[in-house]
């Protein structure tokens, strides 16, 4: 597990046993969480480094000053991509991997105009197969923030999308890419870069001037989650249908204050990391599952929340959640919330003070509006079609499972009566 | 007993197919097909292991009387058309299960899997219980499956004997021959040595 500190350092820890195995220190700090590859840690420093490090020893490998600000990387299939936002320009580099080797250069953006801070106008990209995805905050052709997409081999870009005024870290799963934006989340077709639902939190809206904001979109089986602003300056989370947008349930944490904005699940519970707690949540019901102690309260407010990837969310390894707290890494049991670390553990199977279950899911809530468009989730595979199909040619694959059978029935007694009439 | 081994065929092909269909029900399916498609799987195992054990305990009775020749239908045919649905077979599985491509091709590979393996087996178990005698003065044709069928055709009041090959048959060597007379019309079917069968019965014919 690699985790930036406190102290701006990037600190390798053991996981399950819990030993710092190497600490790497960066002359501007490292702020925003890295990007793991086989054998090489990315990140980008506080001085706008781009930096690769030997996983193992901590050892530097390669280092590319940008000079600005860059984003948390993104590696896959040996290249390694990072956002730069300086001068008046931001765009996206993508590096040799091993080398350092610059492969590409793309400028998606001007920032002069922006009335953000720097890090905001540093584009994030996450990848997949076929694209690189990054939030932008000042689309060239579109206009305003969202997201675009670029060839992961050569930069080219493939297209880009407008979804508001400002506009959050894209998260990604094969075909679809979720961000959030200051109206709500959307949910984005990675193939041509088309909207497919909008929800909007006007939450979003008045949580202006200082509010946290939820930029991370978590992406479970059939849901996303996404923390929401409750008010007071407080975190909640809501579990969103991931094909529809609908609301299915909401957490509200009521008193009990957030240490980060990050959601992260096993596909059956949702954990979300409060002041001196981790708490889990049936990711189905939206039910309190149980509660972990990590230690007393934060005196005087929240953990800064240094942004996507930052390590406050917690994180799903295979030996359990881990969550930092007080300059702490607690491992706890991903199912039944028992802690292996330093804090004895204290379950809650039922709602503890101040927690409230899932609401219905009705998705009535007044503060909201859902806008439900097409959905691009891997498409229901049709008789005549590979999306859905209408009318008599919806045969999709319940009613296939009767056509077949029918076939069948229909041979076996053809079979039978021809050996009835015989041969002749 | 049929001649042959239809229990073990109908065992051989019928198992893989039922314990196919199980599996694809017990495990729920794939992203790309239904649970529910296991059920045309095992019900076309099933058929084909409980006809191949009936088939294998049905016979023709022996006539009556002693024949001086016997002949037998020849099973090229039958394996030949379950070799042809094998692909067919494979083809299904994977349009099914490991392609989105829409369901209308994988039913159209099932369709035609199953028009082939169906024919197979009918006509091996068929042949199985089929046999043509030829004695002194009958040519006799049985069949027994749920009953018997016998078609008789007395040698003195045959008028013509026909050899007929189809392109197909000519190159498997198969071909049918068919014994007319005012009583009965008696077809050889599948007969491996058709020629000789005709020259046989030719020769009776003319006595």
């Amino acid at each position: 597990m690699f985790i930036p500190n406190a102290d701006g350092n990037l600190v390798a820890v053991d996981v399950p046993s819990g030993t710092v195995e190497w600490s790497y220190t960066a002359a501007g700090g490292v702020q925003i969480a890295p990007a793991v590859g086989d054998s090489r840690v990315f990140l980008g420093t506080g001085d706008g480094d781009m930096v690769a490090l030997d996983r193992e020893s901590g050892d530097e490998q390669w280092s590319v000053g940008a000079g600005g600000s860059v984003s948390a990387p993104a590696v896959r299939g040996g290249n390694v991509y990072f956002g730069q936002s300086g001068g008046n320009a931001a765009g996206i580099m993508s590096f040799d991997a091993g080398s350092g080797d610059l492969r590409w250069q793309t400028d998606v953006s001007t920032t002069g105009t922006l009335p953000f801070p720097s890090s905001m106008t540093v584009p994030t990209p996450a990848v997949v197969g076929d694209a690189v995805v990054a939030n932008v905050q000042n689309l060239e052709d579109a206009g305003g923030s969202g997201l675009v997409a670029l060839d992961p081999s050569d930069g080219t870009e493939q297209w880009q999308t407008s979804l508001g005024d400002v506009c959050y870290p894209p998260s990604l799963t094969e075909n679809t890419c979720f961000a959030i934006t200051n109206k709500g989340v959307n949910r984005v077709s990675i193939a041509d870069g088309s909207v497919r639902w909008e929800t909007v939190f006007d939450a979003l809206g008045a949580s202006s001037g200082g509010q946290i904001t939820p930029d991370v979109v978590t992406v479970g089986e059939d849901a996303v989650y996404v923390p929401e602003p409750t008010g007071a300056g407080e975190l909640g989370f809501v579990a969103l249908n991931a094909r529809t947008g609908e609301r299915e349930w909401s957490y509200a944490t009521d008193s009990r204050p957030s240490v980060g904005s990050g959601v992260s699940t096993t596909g059956s519970l949702v954990y979300f990391a409060l002041q001196g707690e981790l708490l889990a949540v049936d990711a189905e019901s939206g039910l309190e599952e149980w509660t972990y102690r990590l230690t007393e309260d934060v005196p005087g407010g929240r953990v800064p929340n240094v942004g996507r990837r930052s390590g406050s969310a917690p994180i799903v390894t295979q030996d359990g959640v881990l969550v930092k707290h007080l300059g702490t890494v607690h491992a706890v049991d991903a199912g039944s919330g028992t802690g292996a670390d330093d804090e004895p553990t204290s379950q809650s199977p039922t709602a503890t003070t101040g927690a409230q279950p899932g609401t219905p899911r009705d998705g009535t809530e007044t503060d909201r509006e859902t806008q439900r468009r097409d959905d691009d989730d891997p498409p229901k595979r049709g008789f005549f079609t590979n999306g859905e199909s209408e009318g008599l040619l919806s045969i999709e694959g319940s009613n296939l499972t009767l056509v077949s059978t029918l076939i069948t029935v229909v041979a076996t007694v053809v079979t039978v009566v021809d050996l009835i009439r015989g041969s002749n | 007993m049929a001649r042959g081994m239809p229990h073990l065929w109908g065992a051989g092909l019928g198992i893989p197919t039922l314990l196919g269909g199980v599996y694809v029900l017990v495990t729920g399916g794939t992203e790309t097909a239904p649970a529910g498609l296991g059920y045309p799987f095992v019900i076309l195992g099933a058929v084909a292991v409980l006809l191949g054990f009936y088939v294998s305990r049905v016979s023709p009775e022996p006539p009556e009387v002693d024949p001086i020749e016997v002949f037998k239908p020849s099973q090229l045919s039958a394996y030949l058309l379950g070799v042809a649905s094998l692909p067919l077979f494979v083809a299904t599985i994977y349009l099914l299960f490991w392609t989105r491509i829409p369901y209308v091709w994988p039913t159209l590979a099932f369709v035609v899997f199953v028009f082939l393996f169906v024919k197979g087996l009918v006509r091996y178990w068929q042949n199985s219980l089929t046999t043509y005698y030829v004695t002194d003065d009958r040519v006799i044709s049985e069949y027994r499956f749920l009953g018997v069928k016998r078609n008789t055709a007395e040698i003195a009041e045959i008028g013509n004997v026909e050899r007929r090959q189809s392109a197909v048959e000519t190159l498997t060597g198969l071909g049918n021959v068919t014994v007319r007379s005012p009583s009965a019309d008696v077809r050889f079917n599948d007969l491996a040595r058709p020629a000789e069968a005709e020259r046989i019965l030719t020769t009776l014919s003319q006595q």
